[in-house]
């Protein structure tokens, strides 16, 4: 799972929730990571943000993996402290509008949300006001499946209590409370995510027969899409690892897997 | 069932819009300008939506009636098909939809009146010649129906329409609608099957074979034509045993005079869905049995086809005349 976050006051309470340590990696953003999750510091507005998801999108190495952007938001009618999920981003700055799939099971409410290059003190429609949200998308849309990509935001002013009042201060206040809902999505998103990748088993196979022999991209393609098939088929991974023991090369390897196949190819 | 309704802004006020809101109080409503904006975008993932699919209302204000090729149909030569809504309940694996449209949102066109309005033209244009049109290519006919009330408007219509033909095509045992309206001679309700060990396996979501006979059944009693789409035919393991007990099931409850036709068809995808599909799901077994590209298409190696729809057709002529058996071929490329 990959947070993104504007600022450290919403990232401290994740950022202990999941035990992430500061990268000492030198980088252009600040990045905190465990095994299995990373969270980068944008700051604030649209343009960071914007460079900040393709930097995090460049350390995925094992793709696909999902994206939760959470933060503060203002809404014209929700309740301080109250929080949603972004179902419709705009902003003021490009005609193009996007909507993040709803595929998260969730009793968490749904909002539109409006990415603002200042702060919306106004409030004009019923929807959330962020700084970040929509530039996220547009980038992160380009290498990720958008279901993967969701925006959780936490109400930190409204009409009512406007952001005059806000302050910074409170940020790590009105996050803590939702740590609960964050683990859920964060646990439906990476299982989204897990369910798109290829098995850790065959994966293994792959990885070690390709660090035996060199394979040509194509070869690649087609040695994983018979594993797949294999698993497909039910057969025996143990039986293909056998099979692989009196490989000689890339090309033999594929031939043995595709001849060891090739009778057990129907639909049980 | 809906947590999420998309819908045009255009067609927020359409009684089917509000009584589909209204229906789902809890739905987060979602506007937009054009359902395109939301339907179409690259880089969605139609299995991930699968398993949340939200509506989205819009109007179609395109072409709304379209020819189908002609090596399909099951007796008429004007043939034709329309859409009034993409995407479906039921999860199939050999599905094609999944390989055409990028999401897997139901897209419900709540403009019926103007889908009628162009059957009625394209009736018009050969008055006398019998004219069929499919709802059943881009959804199931029947399975939202609930949800749709489009057969619920369609039937007054074919009612005063009897020269245009209309083939409902489905898996789904929701025959309420059909069972509480009188027959109609111009109406055939055509069901799909696969064996019953392979709609298991590859038609999630899918009532059982026996559910489906039983709601034939009802239908048969009611006096409704029946339609039998044994489309695509799957190869398996078994495969003469387990078609042979299908097609002996069926005809053992549905009487051969209530049926207006049988068709039969190979499983057969455009190159570039398969792909897609094979993308989406790649350790499918059906996607791994013994396929070949065949023009623009991928099918089973000819002589497994050819084999398994000799075998299918033989055995449905044993119960009805070969006059109602039809070919579903693909065109030659």
């Amino acid at each position: 799972m990959n947070f993104i976050v504007a600022f450290k006051g919403e990232a401290q309470p994740i950022i202990e929730r999941f035990n992430l340590i500061k990268s000492a990696e030198p980088a252009p953003y600040p990045l905190y990571e465990n095994e299995s999750h990373r969270l980068i510091l944008t700051g604030i507005g649209s343009n960071r943000a914007s460079e900040a998801t393709s930097y995090l999108i460049e350390q995925i190495k094992k793709a696909p993996q999902a994206i939760l952007n959470i933060g503060l938001a203002g809404h014209r009618s929700y309740e301080k402290g109250s929080c949603f999920i972004a179902n419709r981003i705009s902003s003021d700055y490009d005609e193009a509008i996007h909507y993040p799939p709803l595929i998260i099971q969730s009793n968490t409410p749904s909002s539109g949300l409006k990415t603002c290059t200042e702060p919306e003190k106004e409030y004009p429609e019923n929807i959330g006001y962020d700084m970040e949200a929509h530039s996220i998308c547009s980038t992160a849309y380009q290498s990720i499946t958008r279901e993967l990509v969701q925006f959780f935001k936490i109400v930190s002013d409204n009409p009512q209590d406007p952001l005059t009042n806000f302050d910074p201060k409170s940020a790590t206040e009105l996050i803590h409370p939702h740590l609960e809902t964050i683990d859920d999505l964060v646990m439906q998103l990476d299982e989204l995510a897990l369910s798109l990748q290829l098995d850790p088993k065959l994966f293994e196979i792959l990885e070690e027969t390709k660090s035996r022999y060199h394979f040509t991209f194509t070869q690649n393609h087609q040695f994983e899409k018979l594993l797949r098939h294999a698993r497909a088929l039910d057969i025996d991974i143990s039986e293909l690892i056998g099979s692989l023991e009196s490989a000689e090369n890339a090309t033999n390897s594929i031939d043995l897997i595709r001849k060891k196949i090739a009778p057990l190819r129907i639909l049980p | 069932m809906i947590d999420s309704i998309y819908y045009e802004e255009g067609v927020r006020e359409h009684p089917r819009s509000q009584k589909l809101f209204e229906r789902f109080p809890n739905a987060s409503l979602i506007p937009c300008s054009h359902y395109k904006e939301v339907f179409n975008p690259s880089g969605q993932n139609f299995r991930l939506q699968k398993k949340k699919p939200a509506l989205i209302l819009a109007k179609n204000s395109g072409k709304l009636v379209h020819s189908v090729p002609p090596t399909y149909g099951i007796g008429g030569t004007r043939n034709f098909y329309f859409s009034h809504m993409l995407n479906c309940l039921y999860d199939c694996r050999y599905c094609f939809l999944q390989g055409m449209y990028p999401s897997a949102h139901y897209l419900l066109f709540v403009n019926y009146e103007d889908f009628f309005d162009e059957i009625k033209w394209t009736q018009e244009e050969e008055p006398i010649e019998p004219s069929w049109f499919f709802s059943g290519y881009d959804c199931d006919s029947l399975a939202l129906e609930s949800l749709t009330g489009f057969v619920s408007a369609a039937l007054p219509f074919f009612a005063d329409h009897p020269t245009a033909h209309l083939e409902l095509r489905t898996k789904s045992v929701a025959t309420k609608v059909l069972e509480t309206s009188a027959p109609l001679a111009n109406v055939v309700t055509a069901f799909s099957f696969t064996p019953q060990e392979i709609s298991e396996s590859i038609e999630n979501g899918v009532p059982s074979v026996s559910s489906r006979i039983e709601a034939m059944n009802r239908l048969q009693k009611h006096g409704w034509k029946l339609g039998i789409r044994l489309d695509p035919i799957i190869d398996c393991q078994d495969f003469e045993t387990r078609y042979e007990n299908l097609i002996k099931a069926i005809f053992s409850a549905i009487s051969p005079e209530i049926i207006h036709s049988v068709s039969l068809g190979p499983f057969r995808l455009p190159d570039p869905f398969f792909k897609k599909m094979e993308k989406l799901y790649p350790e499918e077994a059906l996607f791994a049995g013994k396929l070949e590209k065949r023009g623009r298409s991928i099918s089973y190696t000819e002589d497994i086809e050819k084999k398994r729809i000799e075998f299918c057709q033989k055995r449905v002529e044993d119960w009805l005349p070969s006059e109602k058996v039809f070919l579903c071929n693909p065109v030659v490329e």
